[in-house]
């Protein structure tokens, strides 16, 4: 199969030197535990897939690292090998491999993608129109591209799948909604002249950046998810895998703490404790602080190295 | 920012799933964090995500599994109640069994109570004649008095007609019947009421236990005794005709300590044993008309021992019990028709109903000395009854029918039958 090929031409020049790395044993083990002979796979074809997804993270250590055997196994068999196959497998063009892939996966996609769009109707086309981009109609410079080929095996297959689609209503959202109309939008209401004086709102700002960059990652998700995506405890809590009483325990915490670093910074920088106090009673539209920009200042460095060549 | 940059900067879905689900290491679990912490647009993703996947857990919860969800649940805690249910329904039929036979038996006592209820009143006459010189035939002994209440092997020490039982010791009755029932027909002479007062004076709870634990034995003993009798009987009743039989001062005119062979004045063990058995053979027991499964059997055991030779009735049903005194018959149809035979049944014809009710039993009493408890027309039809002192003659011999109510009738000769007044 052409993609197939393709995937394993990229990743060539690096498999001869991590093959020899990877223990016989080990591949032989993960070869039996997946059952890849029963969905066509050849052994080297096997071989070439866990090797690629290994480099594709570097075996889960930071980039440049040498992993030993053991962490190897361990990032091996923290793989979701049966799906890793079968997604292979059906990217090959295998009809068993479809037949069992549509089996499990089709009505789940269907259901998946009404809850993701809130519409059946919406729904089924958004999963119709990924079961179409999974077959490989999609072809790119004259080959079928299909999107399993870029699942590695890293979290269940049907989770891969959601959140495809949920990465596809996203950015279907944010590209549209720029075109919605604007007639049911009020116009805005001129802004009254600011209560708090100017140098004490500049000093806020500061002070409000100061605090908001010292936050760790987790408070600033979430800070961010709680005020600025108006997600609930409860959804929160899912996504962290928590209990929500966590959640709002952390969340609480975290607001006490730029509260405090705020005030500390406003003192630091010259007004009293009962001024610093006061400062919080300003409009925050009068405050020209980018909560996005201040919670975004980090991802950037964080998944550069993930970038697609 | 293009779709190209966005892939450039954003995690892909593998990554953002495997965050979701919790598969990252803590290394790669942060990274991920610090850039949902300020991607409004990777929070999303995989918010929906995780909302698709609750929905998916909630459908497959509601939907599907929802029967396996309630078998699996109810699973467990039906199993002991379908073993409780289950030891119920044993324990409930195996009382409503118990309670059925009671019933049965209570029944059959009751059956059994009504068949003896005129004897007692049989012996009030009969007294005096115990008190008199031995004058009873051995052969009035084992058969009627027994069904009053005589325990089997109970040496035979007193005359039949002293075996009225007390009600109250009548309710034994159905054990020593089914007792006497196989020893009777064994051909043996049985005792009075002196050793069978004693010995049916168990208490109720031995009865019920000896009449219920071993009913189906006792069946089956029965049925294995009727067989036998019915053999002997039948040879017996060819003994029967032999001649000397009815000679007066021969078997007949036995001493009054009746039923033991050996002390009959004049007469042998055998002749005496044979009189017993006679008297058995002409004094056929009534099928009980009702008393349940066990009385249907009795009543089938009787059956085969209703007549040892064939009797052809004129209403061609079956005989169910016969009597007779040299040539003169009396049978009973299981109709309750009585017919009479004066030529040794040769010849029937009906006998004019004079009793109520429907007559089940008729059998050859023999009157002892002196007559004063004979019915008249006992006395009128037998003027030239027999007046030795204790022998038994054939014009002592009187028929004794009986209804389906215990009632009795008198009748010397078969044709006019005279009501016995208890």
């Amino acid at each position: 199969m052409a993609p197939a090929e393709s995937v394993a031409s990229a990743a060539e020049a690096e498999l001869p030197a991590m093959q020899g790395a990877i223990g016989g044993r080990l591949l032989d083990e993960l070869w039996r535990a997946s059952d890849a002979a029963g969905w066509g796979l050849e052994r080297d074809d096997f071989d070439r897939i866990l090797l690629e997804a290994g480099t594709q993270w570097n075996f889960g250590l930071t980039e440049g690292a040498a992993p030993t055997e053991r962490q190897q196994a361990a990032f091996f068999r923290g793989l979701c090998l049966g799906d890793l196959v079968l997604a292979r497998a059906c990217a090959a063009g295998n009809e068993r491999a479809w037949e069992h892939f549509i089996a499990r996966c089709r009505q789940p996609l269907i259901r998946a993608a009404i809850a993701i769009t809130g519409s059946e109707t919406l729904g089924h086309d958004l999963a119709d129109q990924l079961y179409a981009e999974l077959y490989g109609l999609n072809t790119r410079d004259g080959e079928r591209r299909c999107p399993l080929l870029s699942y590695r095996g890293r979290g269940s297959l049907m989770g891969w799948l959601r959140t495809t689609l949920a990465q596809r209503q996203v950015d279907h959202y944010r590209r549209n909604r720029r075109e919605e109309p604007l007639e049911e939008i009020d116009a805005a209401a001129a802004d009254p002249a600011p209560e708090t004086p100017a140098a004490e709102l500049s000093q806020l700002d500061r002070a409000i950046e100061d605090a908001l960059r010292g936050r760790d990652a987790e408070e600033r998700y979430l800070l961010a998810a709680y005020y600025l995506d108006e997600q609930t405890l409860l959804q929160i809590a899912r996504v962290l895998g928590v209990h929500e009483a966590t959640v709002s325990r952390k969340l609480k915490r975290a607001t006490a703490d730029t509260r405090k670093h705020v005030l500390r910074n406003l003192e630091r920088g010259g007004l009293s404790r009962r001024a610093a106090e006061e400062a919080f009673g300003a409009d925050p539209r009068d405050l020209n602080v980018n909560l996005k920009k201040l919670l975004q200042h980090s991802h950037a460095r964080a998944f550069k190295e993930q970038a697609a060549p | 920012m293009s779709v190209k940059n966005q892939h450039e900067i954003h995690p892909d879905a593998e990554v953002l799933s495997a965050f979701a689900e919790q598969v990252l290491g803590e290394r790669e679990r942060g990274e991920v964090l610090e850039h949902l912490a300020g991607c409004g647009r990777c929070r999303q993703v995989v918010a929906l995500a995780r909302e698709a996947a609750g929905a998916e857990v909630a459908a497959r919860r509601h939907a599907p599994v929802r029967p396996r969800v309630w078998f699996r649940s109810w699973g467990l805690a039906l199993a002991p109640v379908a073993a409780i249910a289950a030891s119920a329904v044993v324990a409930i039929s195996v009382h409503e069994r118990n309670v059925e036979r009671s019933a049965e038996v209570a029944k059959v006592e009751q059956q059994q109570l009504d068949e003896k209820a005129p004897i007692p009143s049989q012996a009030a006459p009969q007294t005096p004649a115990q008190a008199a010189p031995p004058t009873a035939s051995p052969a009035e002994k084992p058969a009627p008095t027994e069904r009053t209440g005589t325990a089997r092997r109970a040496p035979v020490d007193g005359p039949d007609e002293t075996a009225a039982a007390p009600p109250s010791e009548a309710a034994n009755a159905p054990l020593a019947s089914r007792e006497e029932l196989a020893e009777s027909h064994d051909g043996e002479a049985h005792g009075s009421m002196g050793g069978g007062s004693t010995l049916s004076g168990n208490s109720a709870d031995e009865k019920k236990e000896s009449e219920v634990a071993s009913y189906d034995e006792e069946r089956d003993k029965e049925a294995e005794a009727e067989m036998e009798t019915r053999d002997k009987h039948h040879f017996a009743a060819k003994r029967k005709t032999a001649p000397g039989e009815h000679e007066p001062g021969g078997s007949n005119s036995g001493s009054g300590a009746a039923g033991s062979g050996n002390s009959g004045s004049g007469a042998g063990g055998s002749s005496e044993q044979a009189a017993a058995i006679d008297q058995q053979l002409e004094t056929q027991p009534a099928p009980a008309t009702s008393g349940g499964g066990l009385m249907k059997f009795r009543h089938g055991a009787f059956s085969g021992i209703r007549a040892p030779n064939p009797v052809h009735l004129p209403s061609g049903l079956p005989t169910i019990s016969i009597a007779h005194a040299s040539e003169r018959m009396i049978a009973i149809d299981n109709a309750g028709t009585v017919f009479l035979s004066e030529d040794s049944g040769a010849t029937w014809e009906p006998v004019t109903t004079q009793w109520t009710g429907r007559a089940v039993l008729v059998r050859k009493k023999t009157l002892p000395q002196p007559e004063a408890a004979a019915p008249p027309a006992a006395k009128a039809e037998s003027p030239g009854g027999t007046s030795g002192s204790g022998a038994v003659s054939e014009s002592d011999t009187v028929f004794e029918l009986l209804n389906d109510q215990g009632q009795v009738w008198w009748s010397a000769e078969g044709k006019i039958w005279v009501a016995r007044r208890i």
